[in-house]
């Protein structure tokens, strides 16, 4: 009981998202899983109810008090809601959940708002509530992972604690970048995603990959870059990639809380690189921005930011502003676009044979048209563009040159 | 199906080619991994935003009034008037915004207070706000908060004799102010006339009110 708090401080990487909230637009992200069956929405619903206690950072609703915004409990329980078009959609988060949990068909989608978790906290919530599902259903019997969780486990401090602040050092550095090039279009209406998804053979791209010296996430987003050049026309911007790094890979933490950073890589406009060349920039970029210490200075510079005496006195309707502004100049102002990846996710053998599908989405971006995400699953990787203008020919560039390389790719799109 | 201009496969429910927008011969019946529905943005109005986003706007507006008032005249005393307004009219918005609309009341009589008592005491005028209208406020706000307080209690004829008590002493504080107002005495006249029936009606009225058949037979005819 002693998580079961009235309220919650945000995170310290949630504070931002808050404050970019607008009318139309909400940070928020969405992971699919398709199963061989229809879903049945009351097994579900008790399912969700029941896993809820193991998580119980997950059940609070957003709250604005006059310094920080802050999570607040929720007594309701959470339903199940039916999928739609165009997902990720803003909706009012006035005590609600920071999750809906959506179902089409065979298919369950969560999206989360990004102040409450980040992708592994949301994949370890989804793939737990998944499998107590075909528990119930199928009486499959349940395997535990790191992103599987026993339900009958009493949830831990580390799970439910801002790992930000135990890792934080006392050196910190804010990142300041030259402002990238953006791509542009015809904007689409604002309660609309376009969606692409890419489903390629995983050891196919792999060997690809490895032929260039490269792993998966340099040569995808070496090609990525390079089809940035060839749209960009000759701009005078960089051209930047970020890309989200897990810091439970670089901490000894199981946080089910955001706990993510980032790093841009990215080349300049200077001449029009080959893919050997830019696979080698990225290379070198990554090497030296992944480096525990570069990593902890960016997070240390997060956290002093927020612990800032002035900053912290002044009251959230006038910092929300402020926060926003910043968001927009230092985060998508920054970069081109962003390539989320959440890597191979195993799941255990009782528990694959009846999932055939998974994806992952980021929701439409305030300041770029477009926004990335991969995810490997049963030796497929699926590769997903979100983007909020017509124009899909970024997209086609991207997938055309991995069909060139000799890369079996399905498209599958919403539109 | 293929896209031959793009050389990628597509998925059989496509109609046309999401990268190049090709249209393609679609014979297949495999259906769509997305729901059809489109979700549309609520329409409902948010008026609890609306109203926070007043209430920081008259914040603002009384810190740039109070900000201006110290520069110019090296002290505080108009902004006073633009402040405590302010305040007032962001205690009327806490009926939208706050859960328990008795904290609202509250809020919002003690604003109207602050805002007449800054007003007789820049005009010089403070006499009719202490003796009648500061007084009178706190009497009205106590009479809601009983009828709150009593609504919570089922036996009407009690209820109803409380508050004819409430009222009797009323009557007796006003005659009282009205005189101190007058002539610098509290003493009473009028309300003792008025105050002797009141007063016996609801002694009675709380004597009967132990009596279950006449409670019943009370509420029988004036439940509301």
């Amino acid at each position: 009981m002693k998580h079961d708090k009235d309220w919650i401080k945000l995170d310290n990487a949630a504070t931002i998202y808050p404050a970019t909230i607008k009318r139309k637009y909400a940070a928020l992200f969405r992971l699919t899983i398709t199963l061989n069956e229809d879903i049945d929405r009351d097994i579900l619903s008790e399912s969700l109810i029941y896993i809820l206690k193991r998580f119980p950072t997950f059940t609070y609703s957003l709250k604005e008090g006059f310094f920080w915004c802050y999570l607040e409990k929720i007594k309701t329980n959470p339903k199940i809601e039916n999928d739609s078009n165009n997902p990720m959609i803003r909706r009012d988060f006035d005590k609600k959940y920071l999750f809906r949990v959506r179902t089409y068909k065979n298919r369950i989608a969560i999206e989360y708002f990004h102040a409450l978790t980040d992708g592994t906290g949301g994949m370890t919530f989804m793939l737990s509530l998944v499998s107590e599902y075909l528990h119930r259903k199928y009486k499959m019997k349940k395997e535990y992972t790191n992103l599987i969780l026993n339900i009958e486990d009493e949830p831990s401090d580390d799970e439910c604690n801002d790992a930000f602040l135990k890792y934080a050092n006392h050196k910190g550095a804010l990142e300041h970048e030259k402002k990238a090039f953006h791509l542009k279009g015809t904007k689409i209406n604002d309660n609309m995603i376009n969606i692409i998804t890419g489903i390629l053979d995983i050891n196919q791209i792999k060997k690809i990959a490895k032929k260039k010296n490269a792993t998966i996430t340099e040569y995808i987003t070496s090609v990525l870059l390079l089809n940035l050049q060839e749209l960009s026309n000759n701009t005078k911007k960089e051209i930047k990639i970020s890309i989200p790094i897990n810091l439970r890979n670089l901490y000894d933490t199981k946080t089910l809380r955001n706990f993510s950073s980032y790093v841009n890589v990215g080349i300049t406009n200077e001449k029009n690189y080959t893919l050997k060349e830019v696979i080698s920039i990225v290379k070198n970029q990554l090497k030296e921005k992944t480096k525990e210490e570069v990593i902890n200075a960016k997070i240390t510079g997060n956290v002093n930011l927020m612990k800032n005496y002035f900053i912290r006195r002044i009251p959230m309707f006038i910092k929300k502003h402020i926060m926003s502004y910043i968001e927009s100049v230092m985060g998508d102002g920054y970069i081109t676009t962003t390539l989320s990846n959440l890597g191979n996710i195993e799941l255990p053998t009782n528990m694959k044979k009846y999932v055939t599908d998974m994806n992952f989405i980021l929701g439409k971006s305030r300041g770029k048209s477009t926004a990335i995400t991969m995810i490997g699953y049963n030796n497929k990787l699926y590769i997903t563009f979100s983007r909020n203008i017509e124009e899909s020919e970024f997209e086609r560039l991207f997938f055309t040159t991995l069909s060139k390389e000799g890369i079996d790719v399905l498209i599958e799109s919403n539109r | 199906m293929y896209c031959k201009k793009c050389n990628v496969r597509l998925k059989e429910y496509l109609k046309e080619c999401p990268l190049c927008h090709n249209k393609v011969e679609n014979i297949s019946e495999e259906s769509n991994p997305y729901n059809s529905y489109v979700e549309k943005f609520s329409r409902k109005v948010n008026i609890k935003y609306f109203s926070k986003l007043i209430m920081k706007f008259l914040l603002l507006i009384s810190f740039i009034t109070l900000l201006l008032n110290i520069i110019i005249n090296k002290t505080v005393n108009w902004s006073l008037y633009a402040i405590t307004s302010s305040f007032y009219i962001c205690s009327c918005y806490s009926y939208i915004i706050l859960e328990d609309k008795k904290n609202a009341f509250i809020i919002n009589v003690f604003a109207l207070e602050m805002l007449l008592l800054i007003i007789s005491y820049l005009t010089n005028t403070l006499s009719w706000f202490i003796y009648l209208v500061g007084p009178i406020i706190l009497m009205v706000l106590y009479f809601v908060l009983l009828n709150i307080y009593l609504s919570n209690y089922k036996n009407m004829l009690r209820n109803f004799s409380i508050v004819l008590m409430y009222i009797a002493l009323i009557l007796f504080l006003l005659d009282g102010l009205i005189h101190l107002y007058k002539i610098d005495i509290f003493t009473t006249s009028w309300s003792i006339y008025s105050n002797i029936p009141i007063l016996i009606i609801s002694l009675l009225l709380f004597i009967l009110s132990f009596n279950k058949k006449i409670q019943n037979e009370f509420e029988k005819r004036f439940f509301i």
